[in-house]
């Protein structure tokens, strides 16, 4: 296997997000789930994308497929090798969603059709993507579903989705999303419904995917945790908005952004037990209700005055480090980087 | 803390069983059983935390449940404050369910959509027939400031809230009636990160200040090691490791509370480590297996281990259900070479 992490940092980008915009109600009085993200993605790297409820990670992962249209509206840009997915008509974005582009959606449990057996939903992707002939499809099927760990590939084709477990069921999603092979995979919380053990299972399936086939995937989480086990960068959101991105390793040893270091610190680790945990006060903005400065402002135990009136701009500085605060805790001394 | 526990479990079981359709019964098929608890002992003692961890399916939230009286045991008792739960009748039993108190786990749909906070937190002091007249108001007023909501938060509804107020919300209702031992069935596990801390920090304060026993039912072992004094690990209905809080986290001595812990994600960025800390998932509680139940993926599984179920005994600073926990923690067991999964 690859030394990914050496070897990522050589690779071309092949999705650029620039300025990606998406909104959601009247035109005048819009409600902006996504506000400015940009975010730049190479080959066989594996982003963790973290934020609460509602700072809009899935929305990002649903623009980026086109998934939000006709109620949302899409600004900015999503290069793919190139191309402006934002700007495609559904017939084009059709001819990469599933195929270049696969998405795998939170719950197992629901995701999956209940009235048709896994093979059929595995094979059925196969048909519409490659040029495989019936008995080639069906043996294709086998194969990946052995690929993600299902015990017995062949004797559970004909199984619904609900003779499996929720592990075994986002292994069966993780199947059919790899069936054309896609460079890139979106993982809307893969693991949030599964327990610590499958989930391990499940962020090594995924490792040992991105180093196999080169594919890149954008992981969705709340949980830090996770993005430290698998992730090769991360990009933290709040309130819509990208506080903070960079190596994994050098985000959790030295966060800037003050939320990033706030949801870092609430995490219990080498503290007393029994004491009380550091606790970011107050709630997340909802979408309507949104400051007109830094989204993190009112909660923010670091905010100046000019916190609340503009918003931050964001900024990359050595090491590949992305911030938007005006007042960030100080940076690793330079030599670290 | 004192010796003497407040709440006990002993050889508690409870087996649930299933429909058997006609055909089954007419072709004589045996009656399937879900297995949930398979004689659970505890003890739980005043003032004290203990956090119980386990897998989905575990039987974690059953043995709540059971605490609380809301299922009955198929065998074994339990005994609060040396009383056996099944003889208590009437008045009495009323007195229980007044003082041992669940908190459910999801906010969302555990409070009536359709009642006001404070109409709930009336309801719940009327039925324990806890104040009178205008001693409820006074009570919920108190109730307010306890959990630290807005006292307006009384003619609302609970849409109107966030999900962490919504736990606050439930941890009122449970402590309008004064109880004495909260079971809290993963208090946090749907909410927000930075909500988390909040809640479980109001949690310990309160415990503190109202000298509460509690039992926190989680599968976040980064809090359950954090608010604990004592540590239960249950798997398949059955505890395999239970001791003291920091002794079952930093030196397990179950292979399966190891494997839980290497598979809970820390912030260690993990270089390397490219093979899942724990293979196979749970077997069905509808066929648990002979011998020690996790002998199937356990690494270092040999022959007694498939015949013979192992009893809970002391290793190390607590107790742990393994035939060969010290051998473990010797490093002078072998480890087993990984086995094909039964298709």
């Amino acid at each position: 296997m690859l030394d990914r992490h050496i070897d990522a940092a050589a690779r071309p980008a092949v999705l650029e997000i620039r300025n990606l915009t998406t909104s959601f109600g009247p035109q005048e009085r819009p409600l902006v789930a996504v506000d400015g993200l940009s975010l730049s993605l190479k080959a066989g790297e594996i982003h963790g994308l973290v934020g609460e409820s509602g700072s809009g990670k899935s929305i990002t992962l649903r623009s980026i497929l086109g998934l939000i249209q006709p109620r949302g509206r899409v600004g900015g840009e999503i290069l793919w090798k190139g191309r402006n997915l934002a700007a495609l008509s559904e017939r084009e974005l059709g001819a990469i969603r599933g195929k270049e582009i696969a998405m795998i959606f939170q719950e197992p449990m629901t995701s999956l059709n209940p009235l048709l057996p896994v093979g059929l939903q595995i094979t059925e992707n196969l048909a519409a993507h490659t040029g495989l002939a019936r008995a080639e499809r069906e043996r294709e099927a086998v194969a990946l579903l052995d690929r993600v760990g299902i015990p017995g590939a062949r004797a559970r084709l004909a199984d619904f989705p609900h003779e499996f477990s929720g592990g075994m069921r986002q292994r069966v999603m993780i199947a059919i999303a790899l069936a054309s092979r896609p460079q890139l995979l979106l993982a809307d919380e893969p693991t949030t419904a599964l327990d610590v053990t499958i989930q391990d299972q499940i962020l090594r399936l995924l490792q040992s995917l991105a180093a196999e086939f080169g594919m890149s995937v954008i992981l969705v989480t709340h949980d830090m945790g996770v993005v430290a086990a698998c992730c090769d960068r991360v990009s933290v959101m709040y309130g819509g908005r990208l506080c903070e991105s960079g190596p994994t390793a050098d985000v959790i040893a030295a966060p800037r952004h003050p939320y990033t270091r706030g949801l870092l610190h609430s995490i219990p680790r080498g503290v007393a037990p029994r004491t009380p945990l550091y606790s970011i006060p107050g709630v997340p903005p909802g979408l309507g209700e949104r400051p007109p400065g830094c989204a993190f402002a009112p909660r923010c135990p670091n905010a100046l005055d000019v916190c609340r009136d503009e918003k931050p701009v964001p900024s990359v500085s050595a090491g590949g480090r992305g911030l938007a605060c005006h007042n960030p805790e100080p940076g690793p001394t330079e030599e670290t980087r | 803390m004192s010796a003497e526990p407040i709440l006990s479990v002993s050889g508690l079981s409870v087996r649930f069983s299933k429909p058997r359709p006609l055909a089954h019964q007419l072709l004589g098929h045996p009656r399937q059983e879900v297995r949930a608890l398979n004689g659970i002992d505890l003890a739980v003692a005043r003032g004290e935390t203990l956090g119980i961890v386990g897998e989905s399916g575990c039987g974690k939230s059953t043995l709540a449940r059971c605490l609380a009286g809301l299922v009955t045991p198929t065998e074994g008792e339990i005994r609060f404050r040396g009383e056996r739960l099944a003889d208590l009748r009437g008045k009495d039993r009323r007195a229980y369910n007044r003082r041992v108190q669940l908190i459910f786990q999801d906010p969302y749909s555990s409070l009536n959509p359709r009642m006001t906070v404070g109409d709930m937190l009336s309801e719940a002091l009327t039925v324990h027939r806890m104040r009178s007249g205008s001693g409820v108001d006074e009570r919920i007023g108190e109730l307010f400031e306890l959990v630290r909501l807005p006292q307006d938060a009384r003619d609302k509804y609970p849409h109107e809230f966030s999900g962490g107020q919504r736990q606050r919300i439930a941890i009122a209702r449970a402590l309008a009636v004064e109880p004495e031992c909260l079971i809290a069935d993963e208090l946090v596990s749907a909410l927000d990160v930075s909500v988390q801390a909040q809640v479980v920090n109001l949690m310990l304060d309160l415990q503190d200040r109202l000298g509460l026993t509690v039992l926190f039912v989680a599968h976040d072992l980064r809090l359950v090691r954090h608010v604990s004094h004592r540590v239960a690990v249950i798997y398949l209905g059955s505890v395999v490791e239970i001791g003291p809080s920091e002794t079952v986290f930093s030196a397990p001595r179950h292979p399966y509370s190891q494997a839980l812990l290497a598979a809970a994600p820390t912030l260690e960025v993990k270089e390397g480590r490219k093979t899942p800390a724990l293979s196979g998932e749970l077997p069905s509680p509808l066929a648990i297996p002979p011998g020690c139940p996790f002998h199937i993926r356990c690494p270092y599984a040999a022959e007694r281990c498939r015949r013979e179920k192992p009893a809970l005994l002391p290793h190390g600073g607590g107790l742990a259900a393994c035939h060969f926990a010290e051998e473990i923690a010797a490093g002078t067991q072998p480890v087993r070479k990984a086995e094909p999964q039964p298709a």
